[in-house]
């Protein structure tokens, strides 16, 4: 069904708001990628351009390593390196294995909670939400120390392991949808023979793909993004995740000023997985954002 | 198995599957925060043995100005971006949700949310960048004085604010659609019919009912801000003159510049007392403003 | 032999105790079903049976063993719930075959089980199907398909037509007797509808607030309830109260009821009552006559609603503020309004003392 909606000024007045908007949230992005096609000399003739005036990909080839240092520098570059394909590859599996160990796990204790009679199960409920509460600099510093004296700085699993085990959010998120499945479903499992386990994986687990991928997504999201735990962890280069290869990138300046072709370029690299991601999976993306609120 | 209860078999298999979430927090949250407690009784570099101290680091923080600064920075900071935030987000939401139920459009809003701090620091530091930035170049195109922005010591913290509104006006437009969309039309439809003004139907239908989203976003966003530090790291490192030196920017640095372990610890215990304050109470406040839906 | 024994059954939630100390013993192959209000506890004492609860206190027994510990998918026991319960995410065949599966039954073994239950229930067109894609009654069949092919020593019943429209209940009500006449396995059945219950049941308990009330056959209960609460739950319309008095006690436990000025004996299995008692007069929408009884007693009523639904009506009116209701079978042209005077035979008569407790005995009508 089509309404034709009367054009009234409140509705002129709200579509300008929203344009404006969405020009202030693109354009900057639009502008960067712009920068990353600039050539090293021209970045000040062209400030005000919305075009480059003599595209280039030399910026890119710069962060891609396929340029020498002296070429690099020639091209505006700062000397700084940033392995930025290195970082990507470290982000995917920093993000994916929090992503699916974290989920499976929150799954398993969020079903627990849910559906398990056991001694101190509220107690631990209590405690795991509690657990939300903790700014992240509390435990950081106890955390490092751990890593340190466990061996495991610059290493994947120490910068995994605060978390790839559980997260507060996501039991509590879980739990709820757990306790909403229709309870004769399991009830029928149990007097067909399946024992607590075999109940979660072939009868919980098939009807939670929802809520496992808001789960999943939101992590995603986070764990993308996250910054100050891997920047503490990893301090070599082989190690970095793309927050943190951007940061030191930007930081060293050995030629006194930034290059700021080289890092827009990566800018622009590192904002394409989200981009694509965005393309193949806007709508759960959305709801999944939304859903965090909804509860 | 029947010599063994109903509920201590059950219970042999509720921890079971806790067991791995059971070992992630007592390992990563319950055992790290009592240690950073006992930290904070200590003196420590890290290199050398810790060393007792007792109630010291807690005495040099009620007298250390940075401190102090550092929190009130961060309140500020706090106070700079949530109301604006919230307010554009609402704006935003009440505009899509009457405008478009377009994905593209929910997608680009919620765009920069999905970039990482650090992404969008350097988005913005070069946008602001005072000689090569387009924003001066804006402003000069109206005629105005170009701004130093994060150079400056009296606009940096208000640059970071900012930054973060970009990233975070989408989020909260999107957390409030989510809220707009479950009251339901026929409030409004009702009250056109009795001549009610659109004003009037968003003041006394939708900004009521949004209560319970509003809670939440205003706790999430405060407890999340207060902890500012992403932006501040790569855009200005607690700079210019100390402008920016935020209460966790500044327990970072004690931590992993200064090697003051039980200095930094007794403020991010410090920390955690305040925000627990502030979540209990805004989680009474909360109790108080139950969803009136359903 | 799967008869099955509850003991002084108890089971409290928390501190809220829901059935108190429940004695029955039901026999093999018997189709018992269990009635009563709402929130009385049916539900709970099935699940008890099945397992799915814990007992506070007290034994059951299935088959002559001790099932306090046994766990449930190891009482012999399969349940058909009230909403069905089928895994959605499984086909009509993966639904049965769950539970085999899980017994590590041999995959001949279980296809020759599928082949035959859904033989019996008509479902060979549906196996491949998902839960979604049946109707409300295909789904009742492969719920209780699911149950046959456990082969168990008892079927479990939680309500299993109250989600059907009223034809299908009916279809379902027979098939599920017939079922129960092929394989005169013990079943027990837990609804609320009494047709339900008289027409399927051996054996009925009629449960009240955590109690059994009474246990027996639907037309000894129809005949002689223990007391006011089973005579009022069993017969559809509800059976009409009326309050009368002790007027006159003569020898033998007979006493003279007054009831509208008018006296009749009754023989009285108690020894309790003294003249001037109050007591409950019962008597069935389906015993009202039109006309007066000799040897019964006679009054005046007026229609306020008479609902006629062709080959009976219903006449609803009220007598000192106590509602009565009549059943009249053939057609007439009743209105509200209509004045008429109405009559019941004295052995048509149920009476209950103060406490509701019954106070004779009715002959079951013999062959
Ligand atoms: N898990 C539980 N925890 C606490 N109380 C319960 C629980 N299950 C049932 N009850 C209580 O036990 C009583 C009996 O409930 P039950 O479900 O057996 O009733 P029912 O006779 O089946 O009713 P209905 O006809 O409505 O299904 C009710 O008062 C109910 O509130
Ligand atoms: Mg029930």
């Amino acid at each position: 069904m089509i309404l034709i909606k009367k054009i009234t000024p409140a509705r002129c007045v709200a579509w300008l708001v929203l344009i404006t908007m969405l020009v202030v949230t693109l354009f900057p992005l639009l502008f960067v990628a712009k920068t990353s096609f600039v050539p090293a000399g021209e970045l000040y003739t062209t400030s005000t351009q919305l075009l480059p005036d003599n595209p280039t990909l030399s910026n890119y080839k710069k962060i891609f390593g396929l340029l020498s240092t002296e070429e690099s520098i020639a091209a505006g570059g700062s000397g700084a390196n940033i392995n930025i394909t290195t970082s990507m590859i470290n982000s995917v599996i920093f993000t994916g294995i929090i992503v699916i160990v974290q989920t499976f796990n929150c799954a398993l204790a969020a079903y627990a909670f849910a559906r398990i009679p056991f001694y101190g199960s509220k107690l631990l409920f209590g405690a795991f939400v509690a657990s939300m509460m903790i700014p992240s600099v509390v435990t950081l510093i106890p955390n490092f120390v751990l890593m340190r004296d466990l061996g495991l700085l610059n290493s994947m699993l120490g910068m995994v392991a605060p978390f790839f085990l559980m997260h507060g959010f996501a039991v509590f998120f879980l739990r709820q949808f757990f306790i909403s499945l229709p309870k004769d479903i399991e009830e029928a499992a149990q007097l067909d023979g399946a024992n607590s386990f075999m109940i979660f994986f072939k009868i919980a687990l098939p009807l939670s793909w929802a809520p496992l991928m808001t789960v999943a997504t939101l992590t995603t999201i986070n764990m993308w993004n996250e910054f100050l735990w891997p920047f503490l962890i990893a301090t070599d280069d082989s190690m970095k995740t793309l927050p943190v290869a951007l940061q030191s990138f930007k930081s060293q300046t050995p030629q006194g000023q930034p290059d700021w072709g080289g890092l827009m370029a990566a800018t622009v690299i590192a904002t394409i997985p989200t981009i694509i991601m965005l393309f193949f999976f806007g709508r759960r993306i959305v709801e999944s954002v939304q859903f965090t609120g909804g509860k | 198995m029947s010599f063994m209860s109903r509920k201590l078999k059950s219970s042999l298999f509720g921890y079971l599957f806790i067991f791995p979430a059971l070992i992630g927090f007592l390992l990563f949250y319950a055992w790290p925060a009592g240690r950073a407690v006992g930290i904070s009784f200590t003196d420590w570099n890290l290199l050398s043995e810790p060393y007792y101290v007792g109630l010291d680091n807690y005495v040099e923080m009620l007298e250390d100005d940075q401190f102090w600064n550092g929190l009130k920075l961060s309140a500020y900071y706090v106070l700079l971006n949530i109301p604006l935030q919230i307010m554009l987000g609402l704006f935003l939401a009440v505009a899509m949700d009457r405008l478009t139920k377009s994905l593209f459009v929910k997608a680009a809003i919620l765009l920069p949310y999905l970039l990482s701090n650090v992404l969008v620091a350097l988005v913005w530091l070069w946008m602001l960048d005072p000689i090569l930035g387009i924003v001066n170049s804006l402003v000069a195109f109206f005629g105005l004085a170009p701004q130093a922005y994060l150079g400056d010591p009296d606009q940096a913290l208000v640059s970071v604010a900012a930054i973060n509104i970009w990233r975070h006006m989408g989020l909260c437009a999107m957390l409030f659609l989510a809220g707009l969309q479950t009251i339901p039309k026929y409030l409004y439809e009702s009250a056109s019919l009795e001549g009610v003004t659109e004003f009037q139907m968003f003041r006394k239908i939708t900004l009521p009912l949004l209560r319970p989203v509003m809670v939440f976003v205003l706790v999430t966003s405060v407890t999340g801000s207060f902890q500012i530090f992403d932006t501040i790291a790569v855009t200005t490192a607690g700079g210019p003159l100390d402008s920016t030196r935020v209460i966790v920017y500044y327990i970072v640095q004690n931590a992993f510049s200064f090697y003051k372990m039980g200095y930094a610890s007794a403020m991010s215990v410090t920390l955690c007392m305040i925000m627990l304050a502030y979540t209990l109470l805004q989680m009474h406040i909360m109790r108080a403003s139950e969803s009136d839906l359903n | 032999m799967a008869n099955i024994t509850l003991k002084n059954v108890t089971k409290r939630f928390d501190k809220l105790e829901t059935i108190h100390g429940v004695n029955l013993k039901l026999c093999d192959g018997e189709f018992v079903v269990f009635v009563g209000p709402s929130g009385c506890g049916k539900s709970t004492l099935l699940r008890l049976i099945a397992g799915l609860e814990e007992i506070t206190e007290g034994v059951i027994e299935i088959a002559d063993k001790n099932m306090n510990n046994v766990a449930p998918a190891n009482r012999g026991v399969a349940m058909v719930f009230q909403s069905y319960a089928l895994y959605p995410h499984m086909s009509v065949r993966e639904n049965m075959s769950f539970g085999m599966e899980m017994r590590g039954e041999s995959k001949e073994n279980i296809h020759t089980r599928i082949t035959k239950a859904s033989h019996i229930l008509q479902l060979d067109e549906l196996l491949d199907r998902k839960p979604r894609q049946l109707s409300g009654g295909q789904r009742q069949r492969v719920a209780i398909g699911r149950a046959i092919v456990r082969e168990p020593d008892v079927f479990l019943f939680d309500e299993p037509l109250s989600n059907l429209d009223a034809e299908l209940r009916v279809d379902m009500r027979i098939q599920i007797a017939q079922l129960h006449a092929k394989l005169k396995t013990t079943m027990i059945y837990v609804t609320h509808d009494q047709v339900e219950a008289m027409t399927l049941a051996d054996k009925i308990v009629v449960l009240r607030a955590g109690h059994i009330e009474q246990v027996g056959s639907p037309m000894d209960l129809y005949h002689n309830p223990n007391n006011a609460f089973v005579a009022g739950f069993i017969g559809s319309p509800k059976m009409n109260f009326l309050p009368a008095l002790i007027s006159d006690i003569e020898a033998d436990n007979l006493v003279m009821v007054a009831f509208n000025g008018q006296k009749i004996p009754f023989k009285i299995q108690s020894d309790k009552l003294s003249i001037g008692d109050p007591v409950t007069l019962g008597f069935r929408p389906e015993h009202i006559h039109l006309a007066k009884q000799e040897d019964g007693f006679h009054f005046d009523i007026t229609v306020d609603v008479a609902e006629h639904l062709g080959g009976i009506s219903y006449l609803y009116s009220q007598v000192e503020d106590n509602k009565v209701i009549i059943e009249i079978s053939g057609e007439n042209l009743l209105a509200s309004g209509d004045v008429l005077s109405v009559g019941i035979k004295q052995s048509d008569c149920y009476l209950f003392d103060q406490a509701g407790k019954t106070l004779i005995d009715r002959a079951l009508p013999n062959r």
